[in-house]
This record gives C-alpha cells, sequence and structure tokens, in this order.
C-alpha cells in the first residue's frame, strides 16, 4: 500500500473547495473514460456502415468478379474490425447490446437487399445504388443514437 | 436546544465529512473507481494512462480495492499478449455515490458565504 495513500493519521478531510476541485476531478475522468468507450463504438459501426456500401455494391453492379473480390475484402475487414475492437481498452455501457442490434438490423437489411436485388434488377444502378445506402442505415444509426446518461457521476 | 448550537456534538457528528468513504480517500483509488464508473469495464492500460501513475501505484490500489470489494480484476489474452480489465463492482458504485454526496455536502458548506 501506498504509504501517501494510508497515512498513520484520521484521513484529510477536505475543505468545500477541495471538495469541489475532487468533484471535478472525478467527473472529468469519468468522462474521459465514457468518451473513449463509445469513441471506438461508434468508429468501429460507421467503418462497418462504408464497407457494408461497399459490399452491396460490389455485389449488385461487380458481377461474379464483384462478388468474389466484395466477399474477400469483406472477409479481411471484418477479421480486422473484431481483432481493433477486441484490443480497445474502455467498454462503455450497452456497447454489446448496441452492437448485436445494429448487426441484426444490418443483417435482415442486406439478406433482403440482396435477395430483391439480384433476383429482380441485378446490374441497375438506381436499384443499388439507393440500396447500398439503405444497408448503411441499421449500422450508422446504432452507431450514432445518443449515449444514455451517466447515473453515478453526472456531468 | 444547545445540541442544536453550531459546534455542539450533534453539529460535530453530522458533519458530511463522516459520510466520507475510507476507502476512497486515496486519490489514486478515487480516480480509479471515477474512471471505472464510467464504463462497464477498462484495461490496465487504459486506466493507468487516465489516471496518469505508474504501473506499480496503480497495481498497489487495485489490489487494495480489490480486497474492499469495490473492484473485479480479470485476466484474458488478446492476441497472444495478457491484458487485465477492471469493472467496478455494485458495491464500488454504491460507495461512489456515497463518497461523492459527502463531498457535495462539504462543497456547499461554502454556499450560504459565497450567496452573500
Amino acid at each position: 500500500m501506498n504509504s501517501a495513500d494510508q497515512p498513520a493519521t484520521p484521513p484529510h478531510v477536505p475543505d468545500p473547495r477541495e471538495a469541489a476541485e475532487v468533484l471535478e476531478r472525478v467527473s472529468r475522468l469519468a468522462g474521459r473514460t465514457r468518451a473513449q468507450g463509445w469513441r471506438w463504438v461508434r468508429l468501429y459501426l460507421t467503418g462497418w456502415a462504408v464497407a457494408s456500401v461497399g459490399l452491396v455494391l460490389a455485389i449488385g453492379l461487380g458481377g461474379r468478379v464483384g462478388f468474389f473480390v466484395g466477399m474477400g475484402a469483406w472477409a479481411v475487414i471484418v477479421a480486422v474490425g473484431t481483432t481493433w475492437a477486441n484490443r480497445q481498452g474502455a467498454t462503455a455501457p450497452g456497447t454489446a447490446r448496441r452492437i448485436f442490434a445494429g448487426a441484426i438490423t444490418w443483417a435482415v437489411v442486406y439478406g433482403v437487399t440482396i435477395f430483391v436485388g439480384t433476383t429482380l434488377w441485378p446490374g441497375l444502378v438506381t436499384f443499388w445504388v439507393p440500396a447500398a445506402l439503405v444497408s448503411a442505415v441499421p449500422l450508422l444509426l446504432a452507431a450514432w443514437r445518443p449515449v444514455p446518461r451517466d447515473v453515478t457521476v453526472p456531468a | 436546544m444547545t445540541a442544536d448550537r453550531p459546534g455542539s456534538r450533534s453539529d460535530v457528528e453530522h458533519h458530511p465529512r463522516h459520510a466520507l468513504d475510507d476507502v476512497l480517500q486515496s486519490p489514486v483509488r478515487l480516480s480509479v473507481v471515477a474512471a471505472l464508473s464510467g464504463v462497464e469495464r477498462a484495461d490496465f492500460t487504459t486506466l493507468r494512462d487516465t489516471i496518469e501513475v505508474s504501473d506499480s501505484a496503480l497495481s498497489k490500489q487495485l489490489t487494495a480495492l480489490e480486497d474492499a470489494g469495490y473492484v473485479e480484476i480479470t485476466k484474458d489474452r488478446v492476441a497472444r499478449r495478457a491484458r487485465t480489465r477492471v469493472r467496478l463492482t455494485d458495491a464500488g458504485a454504491a460507495a461512489l455515490r456515497s463518497h461523492l454526496a459527502a463531498l457535495r455536502a462539504i462543497a456547499e458548506l461554502s454556499l450560504p458565504a459565497a450567496a452573500d
């Protein structure tokens, strides 16, 4: 135990000014880790959304070559993204729930888009460009939906 | 009622300093708990960089907080590297809330004078 933190005499009682300074520091520290935790989630989901636009366009407009190139690039992006996410040092409250909700919704939109597009309008730019943008919406909503308020240390 | 006079025994016992948490009187331990209050969990490196303390100082204070039941420490591996992750327990969150309430009460002791 650090001797500075375990004095033999009774602990120092802060005066009102010191107490206010401690409260400010506590709020700043809580906010810093919290912001760090949310920053990477937003970046991760936004990156996934951008990759989704590319994947849908590659599948819809690139033919067989586009399909294989798109799926190959997708596999690499997923592997790199998952490794990067696992290395993040701070996890904000509700991160797993937010990513899961975004992923499930994206999977449904993506699946419907690919099925409908490849069945009815293969190679049709006026379908695939809007469809690619729509596929990014669930992930962008998950990324940028307001974060819950901190109840322990309100800012 | 003499018991209600300023400086009386009752007044002393009701001073908000009595509600301060002994474990969280340490600036480093309070900083750790504060940093953890904003997240589900954080790793050792993030805590060290956020609080700006040495590895050994943080390690000692984490052990003290774990002994008090305020944090839960787990170890895992990421890409063959060991990682220590720390989570604030319910008891730790409750202690922090109580400690902060006491600090707010102390801070507000100066408000009447400031209002004048």
